[in-house]
């Protein structure tokens, strides 16, 4: 854990533009845990009392990972890797937090218990989490946008440069796709 | 659904959509025609469009990920987050109790603890604790959070990392290598202290500003491993694994067991680096892949070929030959210890000679077979290349008589480059799983050719003396039967009869060479070995006494022999083996503690000797035996207890040796048995459930190796029987099923298998007592559970019988067959059946 994740990252990223695809296998685990400490410092320190916003996240950890040499366009495939790896955190969060709760062991608070908890709005993260990889099946590229537009926070403009399409296939997708995991999310509801 | 209608649903679905909301319904009616299914699909999907406007538009808020820094950890005030890794946090922090604000650092695991592995860390930190070393970054307390997660203080370091510091410093060779050493010593008195490190990086060894070394993280990595619970650490864990390859031995990057030598592997890299500012390795990417994969099969290059130029010099030669002894790929092939690596650098700096040594050719190429598991075969082709060439040039030998001088030259050449392949070769693969058919082609073929060359070279004894040993190792492969073997008992005794022949008049010649002597002791070993195999107790005992006999003799003569005291171990062991069958347990006693006594004699003289360890294990565990069947518990689980450390700590340095690892778990499967008879059931269902998956490794490995097979049908069953006293009949019945089951196939190869038809007939047995309601409490319905255990019973009993075709039942299980047909015929009466 010594080495700097910051070069790292980099020499990933232009592997990646030089296409090496594996490059973003190896590029997740170590945002996840830069994520990670990012939304803690987040929550406890540097801005007591503000909530965590998954873009300004995703953000700092593209500032503090990828130095100046980093080629520009890898930005765009950071980001959707960056959300690949929010959708992980936060899902897994949301997945203990259920196991506890019914698990009905009271006594045990975790530490950050009083300080926040995890809410994806009315969203079940779990449920959406399954719902995703249904999709995924249907259209690869459909969840690859709910992750970025819904977990890494990004715009309509960042997700169609970071998947190299138009913005308006992004807008159609992402209708659709809401529409689609809305319905299947509400489905047990009705 | 399928992707392609995915496409036609959401093709209606955005027509409709850029229509107004009031004229959506006809539109997707028309749209759709018959297609009653794609017009519900689209229409709820419109209505899910309308309801959900705001559905997913704002990313998660306030995500709270698990485990922000604390204020308070215990009685400590944290100041700062100095890092934090897969497991766990590392905090600074200052005792808030205190005026002196002593600073110290707090390690807390990051995840909720079962309580299995709080028992674990507590036990790993009390070891900690007990690590005082000048060079050793101090455990100074431990406790738990609020929410039970287990905390250790530790001293805090300030320094620089050690490569920076020697830098700074503008250290030159001879420097380095003293402040190595204190290093060194160090991770030795951890060692000795049975704490691995696992993580040694000059990042972990810091240089206070006096110069004084200090270590960090001592175990820490274990103890963190020991808390963590699953959870979403798998993704960090394999990308901790993958993301600092570069220190870590190949057993660490594999996932494989980690040892002592794990660290003399780690402390080479740190010593490479400290001589040539380089890695061990070169990588074209450096991604960890390619770094693990480097660390796992690349040589490294010799130090003094990437130092610095003006060091070369003084790096090239014994340096060289230390640093890439503690790099070998194989943990069993490394220094012992790292005191052992500080000893060589200290006979360095001295000018004496260093005891690493370079890797011989029989060594390279044993280990490129290694690697090549499956070529091994492919090793026998390879001698009968090259020995067919020999036979040849005996052949020419004859022919061309005129030149019979030159080519009996040459032959003497071939020969001696024959019988090291045979050697070197057969020797460095022997311990490795899965080789033993290889080994058999390899021994099988060099006879032949040594045979033939037997012939044409007449009774040169040296030729002899090959054929003599030759003849020794294909027993040995056929049928030795404390190791893998092709279960070929009867061609074994052949092929040490065969040697025993030529080895006679060799050592009975009064010119003859002690080394004959020597040998025919080691011949009439195997053969008394063999003998037990087949029961032929009489012979065994023969052979045992002459073995002993002439090792004695050997002894009074003074003649110098190669590993005198182990080779007496060995014969006096023997000996008392036989003794204790022939149930003459005092007797068998006596030659035992004689054994004992040798080679701890051995290990006197030479500490670091492997042979005189696996002796002193190995005499320990017979002892046990013994004092078992004199129905003495207390000394019976005090000599397995001993065994088992050595046992445990041989296999420890040579994790992937396959002789270790059975001779390891057969002492595990006998300490449980008393642990078990002592009334602690726990331990003996520790130590058999151990027993049990290492017999498992070895079948996976080799699953030629009937013996490992025999012994996991066995351990099982014990298992079983040691559960269903602690009341667990339902796991006790499916352990007793699963050893039948390994059992049966045994027998399915091979029906004279008679040890394994005994232990099927017992295996059954046990097997119908653990179904049996009067035998064991368990769950289901009475009458249900006592038709099983008739079925079990009655297998067992067809196996008796069958055994008994074969010869008498010894009393003992004669009483088995007796309370079988006891317990049979009363489930019969129970059920009605009778």
């Amino acid at each position: 854990m010594t080495s700097n994740p910051s070069s790292e990252v980099t020499r990933w990223l232009h592997e990646w533009s030089a296409g090496d695809p594996s490059a973003a296998d190896r590029l997740l685990p170590v945002l996840y845990r830069e994520l990670h400490r990012l939304a803690q410092g987040y929550l406890n320190r540097e801005r007591p009392g503000h909530t965590l916003q998954a873009t300004a996240l995703v953000n700092e950890a593209w500032l503090k990972l990828a130095d100046q040499s980093a080629p520009w366009q890898s930005r765009a495939q950071f980001l959707g890797v960056a959300a690949q790896a929010m959708r992980r955190i936060l899902v897994d969060h949301a997945r203990r937090r259920a196991a506890q709760k019914r698990g009905g062991d009271g006594a045990r608070v975790t530490l950050s218990e009083d300080v926040a908890a995890v809410t994806g709005g009315d969203v079940d993260l779990v449920l959406l989490d399954d719902a995703l990889n249904r999709l995924a099946a249907l259209d690869a590229r459909q969840a690859q946008i709910v992750e970025m537009r819904f977990f890494a926070g990004l715009g309509v403009s960042e997700t169609a440069v970071a998947l190299g399409v138009s913005e308006k296939t992004v807008k159609r997708d992402w209708a659709a796709a809401k529409a689609w995991l809305h319905r299947e999310l509400t489905r047990g509801a009705r | 659904m399928t992707p392609e209608r995915w496409q036609e649903v959401q093709r209606v679905f955005h027509d409709a959509l850029e229509r107004p909301a009031e004229v959506r319904p006809a539109y997707v009616a028309e749209a759709c025609g018959a297609d009653a299914e794609l017009r519900a699909e689209v229409a709820s999907l419109l209505r899910s469009a309308e309801e959900g406007t705001a559905f997913l538009e704002t990313p998660p808020e306030g995500a709270a990920l698990p485990d922000p820094p604390p204020a308070r950890i215990g009685p400590y005030r944290v100041l700062d987050e100095l890092g934090r890794g897969g497991m766990g946090y590392v905090f600074l922090a200052t005792r808030a109790d205190e005026q002196f604000k002593k600073r110290v650092a707090i390690k807390v695991v990051r995840q909720g603890m079962d309580p299995d592995a709080v028992r674990r860390f507590r036990q790993e930190r009390q070891i900690l604790a007990g690590l005082e070393h000048p060079n050793i970054a101090r455990l100074l307390d431990g406790g738990s959070t609020g929410d039970g997660r287990p905390y250790v203080v530790l001293e805090y370091v300030e320094g620089q990392n050690l490569l920076a510091w020697c830098d700074a410093h503008g250290l030159g060779v001879a420097e380095r290598i003293t402040l190595f050493r204190t290093v060194c010593r160090a991770v030795q008195y951890a060692h000795q202290n049975l704490v691995v490190h696992r993580d040694l990086k000059p990042a972990n060894i810091l240089v206070t500003a006096d110069g004084t070394p200090k270590l960090l993280d001592f175990g820490i990595a274990k103890l963190l491993n020991a808390g963590v619970s699953d959870g979403p650490s798998d993704v960090t864990l394999a990308a901790q694994r993958l993301l600092t390859p570069e220190y870590a031995s190949p057993e660490q990057v594999r996932g494989e067991r980690i040892t002592t030598a794990s660290d003399v592997y780690s402390l080479g890299v740190v010593l490479f680096e400290l001589l040539t500012a380089k890695r061990p390795y070169r990588f074209e990417t450096g991604s960890p892949d390619e770094v693990a994969r480097a660390v796992c099969e690349q040589e490294p290059e010799k130090p003094s070929a990437v130092c610095r130029r003006e060091w070369r010099k003084a790096i090239a030669g014994d340096l060289d030959t230390i640093v890439l002894k503690a790099l070998r790929k194989e943990p069993g092939r490394r220094y012992v210890s790292a005191e052992q690596l500080a000893e060589d650098l200290r006979r360095h700096a001295a000018g004496l000679p260093v005891t690493a040594q370079r890797d011989t050719l029989g060594y390279r190429a044993g280990k490129f077979f290694r690697r090549h598991r499956l070529a091994a075969a492919a090793a026998g082709v390879v001698l009968v290349t090259l020995l067919g060439g020999i036979a040849a040039t005996a052949r020419q030998a004859r022919i061309a008589r005129a030149e019979k001088l030159r080519a009996d030259l040459r032959l003497q050449d071939v020969r001696k480059l024959a019988g090291s392949f045979l050697f070197e070769f057969h020797d460095a693969i022997a311990t490795l799983p899965g080789s033993t058919p290889a080994r058999e082609l390899i021994v099988r073929r060099a006879l032949e050719y040594l045979g033939t060359l037997a012939k044409e070279g007449g009774t040169d004894p040296a030729l002899q003396r090959e054929l003599a040993g030759a003849y020794q190792k294909l027993g040995d492969v056929q049928g030795m039967a404390t190791w893998a073997n092709l279960g070929d008992t009867a061609g074994a005794r052949e092929s040490y009869k065969a040697a025993l022949a030529i080895l006679e008049p060799l050592a009975t010649d009064p010119s003859g060479s002690p080394r004959d002597r020597d040998e025919l002791a080691a011949c009439h070993l195997r053969l008394s070995k063999v003998a037990i195999n087949s029961w032929e107790i009489e012979t065994a005992l023969e052979h045992a006494r002459r073995a002993v006999e002439l090792r004695e003799e050997l002894r009074r003569s003074g003649t110098p022999i190669p590993d005198p005291l182990n080779k007496l171990g060995s014969a006096y062991h023997n000996l008392g083996l036989v003794l204790s069958l022939r149930g003459e347990k005092p007797a068998a006693l006596t030659a035992l503690r004689k054994s004992l006594q040798e080679f701890e004699a051995a290990r006197r003289a030479n500490p670091g000797d492997v042979h005189a360890q696996r002796g002193i294990g190995l005499a320990r565990f017979e002892i046990a035996s013994v004092h078992h069947h004199l129905g003495e518990l207390r000394d019976a689980a005090e000599n397995g207890r001993e065994s088992l450390a050595v046992r445990e700590a041989l296999l420890a340095a040579d994790p992937l040796n396959a002789r270790l690892k059975t001779d390891f778990m057969a002492t595990l499967a006998d300490v449980g048995t008393y642990a078990s008879e002592l009334g602690d059931l726990d331990a003996a269902v520790a130590h058999h459930r151990r027993a049990v998956s290492i017999a498992e490794e070895l079948t996976a490995a080799d699953p030629k190796n009937t013996y490992a097979q025999v012994a996991l049908g066995y351990y099982s069953t014990e298992l079983g029987v040691i559960l269903a006293k602690r009341g667990d009949a339902r796991e006790a019945l499916r352990l007793h099923r699963y050893a039948a089951e390994v059992t049966s196939a045994v027998l399915a190869a091979n029906t004279a298998n008679g040890f394994a038809r005994r232990n099927l007939a017992i295996i059954c047995g046990n097997a119908g007592d653990a179904a049996n309601p009067s035998e064991t409490k368990g769950p289901g319905r009475a009458e249900e559970r006592r038709r099983e255990a008739a079925v079990w019973y009655r297998k067992s009993l067809a196996a008796w019988r069958e055994l008994q075709a074969t010869g008498k039942l010894s009393d003992e299980d004669a009483k088995a067959v007796a309370a079988v047909t006891e317990r049979l015929a009363r489930c019969e009466v129970d059920t009605g059946t009778r």
